[in-house]
């Protein structure tokens, strides 16, 4: 068992450390979410630059060839600085490209998401679907060799700055993953304002032309092969909400030793010292059955009991932790001249992509009644 | 990262698995049980001697004085095993703190005089700390120890001496050092239980945990029963605090209870349906699976990082009040699902899991006080563990 990194990923993890904490200051990340694009470019560059794009883009694509733990190392320093979401939907897209793309389209995407020069995302989601596929209203039919793409998405990630975006549009029984431009006829962005002011989209298809090219794989694929990069990104995001979760404590821990009233630091209050060790607890829990979730998966890409814990788990601590973080800040944190509140918007947007609680609940039931089927009845000496 | 036990400790955890399913019988269980008020009964004795035969109830021991060399992941899988099958516990007082005390801190003589009586089992230990006047403030203690030619004279009282009545002997804390010396003027002494001058009455708790109070009245024990030095019993006390708390914070008490309480909602109808097909029973069985996990995942860290040699203080007192906490959960919310049946104690041949979900609901309290109550464990978290200020 080693529940602590490698050499070779703590060094990673300096070096992401080092990377955001210089390159993504918070006042910085404020003005990025406030600001009418939602982009920084440059920040942009230079989380290529230092090689987040590449890491787990073959090394024949000019990537590093890693793990996903390597990308969670990076998720959960990204998580502490509130990383603007494109390099999370553009990992996304990596992901489907990497199970799903044809050499030829690998050659195309791959290495362009390597340079920096791809951003794209996912659109997955629809209004009256979320965790049933079989149910997408977004159909793609086939006629004259070309596809015929109509229906609509929500909640797609940044598609406003993507150059493409991998769309799931189901066929049948099957779906078809199709790279799309938003300047393609047909093609309708709507802005949804969000809680974690993160560029999120209603994105409508009309009778968008599609060539075969364009569909992923360049074939129809099934449920289980869509719900693996979907796994995958959960976890992701668990581990970056960790990540968050932790950044959240630690900025309350200075706050409470700064701020003193009645001629003390509140920090030297035991109410405030157990509502901190209450947190802490959640953010060490949420942190290691996080990583558990991304280890698993790397044996068995279909690891959903230990990716729906992990998800549960960390959905209503982060949340917990910036709850309660208001109440230990006081008025102080919650005026907007304070950055705490951005933490909190990010708990609870995060909660609620990939999976609430009763959703992951719902999975962990369905394991435990396998899991009756399955055992031999015990003995309990009655 | 790796979140898996190895193939060898797994090969391990089988072993020690086997072992418990075959000897860990229901006529050990009712003995048990029968005899939790009394002295051990012959079933419990047998088991101890053979786990004793395995060097069991000495994985705390350096190699070289004959303990197992056995890493803290494996100690761990062991101490989970035996906690998950409700088996006596094997690393007592005598073995895991008495002993490692006497290798660590204690006097040449010290050993030769102890030593080998507790390796042939002939002598068993309480622990003599608390008082009515000195529980979670233990370090104000009032037993007095004085010496006289070359006896030590005790007088004093101590409460909660849990194994008081089934034990050989006392390891206790006394005041060496005047009044107000708190932590810097306690000893370690061993106290026969059948020195003129020490008497026990029994104390009875609501978790069915007989315990005692301890009387002692100008009881005389020989010079060289002081361990180790001469007001450093603090440093020695508190020496066996971490291991003590990791074993409290083994979430197997309470998945045990979870599991017991899975196999009886599956096997149990009630108003015409399974319970498990109920959707508020299954609601609440993923819940507590769920914070299970989490709290393995606590304990498991804490033994990688005993193993690693990293400093662990917050850790284990993170997972004792995490782990100790759920002991309530699990078995308030089994009772729950058990309905009327949830109140049925291990009398009735007919109890839910032989009583011990119904019992563990009454017996956690006990662990959330016990061994350092919660709020100093979580001032520890805090302290320790975030660098918040002390007083």
């Amino acid at each position: 068992m080693k529940m602590t990194f490698t050499d070779e990923q703590q060094m990673l993890h300096q070096a992401a450390k080092r990377f955001f904490e210089r390159n993504a200051p918070i006042d910085m990340i404020r003005r990025v979410q406030e600001s009418e694009l939602g982009h920084s470019e440059s920040l942009w560059r230079q989380v290529t630059e230092a090689g987040w794009n590449a890491i787990i883009i073959p090394e024949r694509f000019g990537g590093a060839d890693g793990e996903i733990t390597d990308l969670a190392i990076i998720f959960e320093e990204a998580g502490k600085v509130l990383l603007p979401t494109s390099f999370y939907s553009t990992t996304y897209a990596t992901l489907v490209l990497n199970q799903l793309g044809t050499d030829r389209q690998q050659e195309q995407y791959l290495s362009k998401i390597v340079n920096g020069d791809y951003l794209s995302t996912v659109a997955y989601e629809e209004k009256h679907v979320l965790t049933k596929p079989a149910l997408f209203t977004t159909t793609a039919e086939e006629v004259n060799n070309k596809w015929i793409i109509n229906g609509e998405k929500r909640f797609v990630q940044n598609a406003h700055i993507s150059d493409e975006m991998l769309v799931v549009a189901r066929v049948g029984e099957y779906f078809g993953v199709f790279a799309i431009s938003k300047d393609q006829e047909g093609v309708y962005i709507q802005e949804q304002h969000t809680i974690g002011r993160d560029n999120q989209a209603i994105v409508r298809f009309e009778k968008v032309l599609v060539d075969p090219t364009q569909l992923i794989g360049e074939r129809l694929i099934s449920a289980e092969e869509l719900e693996q990069s979907r796994l995958i990104m959960t976890a992701l995001q668990s581990v970056e909400m960790s990540g968050g979760a932790m950044k959240v404590i630690q900025m309350t821990v200075d706050y409470v030793k700064e701020r003193r009233q009645f001629g003390v630091p509140i920090g030297t209050f035991q109410a405030v010292q157990h509502h901190l060790s209450n947190l802490y607890t959640k953010a060490v829990g949420s942190r290691l059955s996080s990583y558990k979730a991304i280890s698993a998966l790397q044996k068995n890409p279909q690891a959903k009991r230990e990716v729906s814990i992990a998800k549960a788990y960390t959905n209503e601590s982060y949340k917990d932790i910036t709850v309660m973080a208001h109440q230990l800040w006081g008025g102080m944190g919650y005026s907007t001249e304070a950055d705490l509140f951005l933490w909190s918007n990010r708990a609870k947007t995060a909660e609620l992509t990939y999976g609430t609680t009763a959703y992951h609940r719902k999975v962990v039931e369905q394991i435990i009644r396998e899991g009756i089927k399955k055992r031999v009845p015990k003995e309990i000496f009655i | 990262m790796d979140f898996n036990l190895t193939e060898a400790q797994l090969e391990w955890q089988k072993e020690v698995r086997t072992f418990l399913n075959e000897h860990v019988t229901p006529q050990l269980l009712e003995e048990l049980r029968e005899h939790e008020d009394k002295k051990m009964g012959p079933k419990e004795i047998e088991f101890k001697k053979m786990c004793a035969d395995r060097k069991w109830n000495k994985i705390n021991w350096p190699v070289e004085e004959g303990g197992l060399n056995l890493s803290e992941m494996e100690k761990f899988i062991l101490n989970e095993e035996f906690l998950y099958a409700l088996a006596p516990q094997v690393n007592d007082t005598a073995s895991s703190i008495v002993a490692p005390s006497l290798f660590k801190f204690g006097t040449e003589e010290n050993k030769e005089l102890f030593l080998p009586p507790i390796l042939n089992s002939e002598m068993s230990f309480a622990l003599g700390y608390s008082e009515p006047e000195a529980g979670t403030d233990l370090a104000s203690l009032k037993t007095k120890a004085v010496l006289d030619g070359d006896e030590w004279v005790i007088n004093g009282q101590k409460t909660w001496n849990t194994f008081g009545h089934r034990v050989t002997h006392q390891w206790l804390a006394a005041r060496t050092g005047d009044e107000s010396s708190r932590y810097k003027g306690i000893s370690m002494f061993i106290v026969p239980n059948d020195t003129p001058g020490l008497t026990m009455t029994r104390q009875d708790t609501w978790g069915d945990h007989t315990t005692n109070e301890v009387f002692l009245e100008n009881v005389r024990i020989p010079q060289n029963y002081l361990i180790g030095e001469l007001n450093g019993g603090w440093r020695v006390l508190t020496s066996a605090l971490d291991f003590e708390r990791v074993m409290m914070g083994e979430v197997a008490v309470p998945r045990r209870a979870y599991d017991d309480t899975v196999t009886f909602a599956a096997q149990t109808e009630l108003d015409g349906e399974l319970l498990i097909d109920r959707p508020d029973v299954i609601a609440k069985l993923a819940e507590l699976e769920i914070e299970l996990e989490i709290g393995q995942l606590f304990g498991y860290q804490a033994a990688t990082k005993l193993d690693e040699g990293v400093d662990l203080s917050e850790d284990a007192s993170m997972m004792k009040v995490y782990a100790t906490e759920l002991y309530t959960k699990v078995s308030d919310i089994g009772t729950q699902i058990m309905e009327g049946h949830g109140q049925l104690n291990w009398r009735n041949t007919d109890a839910p899991a032989g009583g011990t979900v119904e019992h563990l609901y009454r017996l956690a309290p006990f662990h959330r006080f016990g061994g350092g109550t919660n709020e100093v464990q979580r001032n520890i978290v805090a302290q320790r563990g975030l660098g918040l200020p002390r007083k």
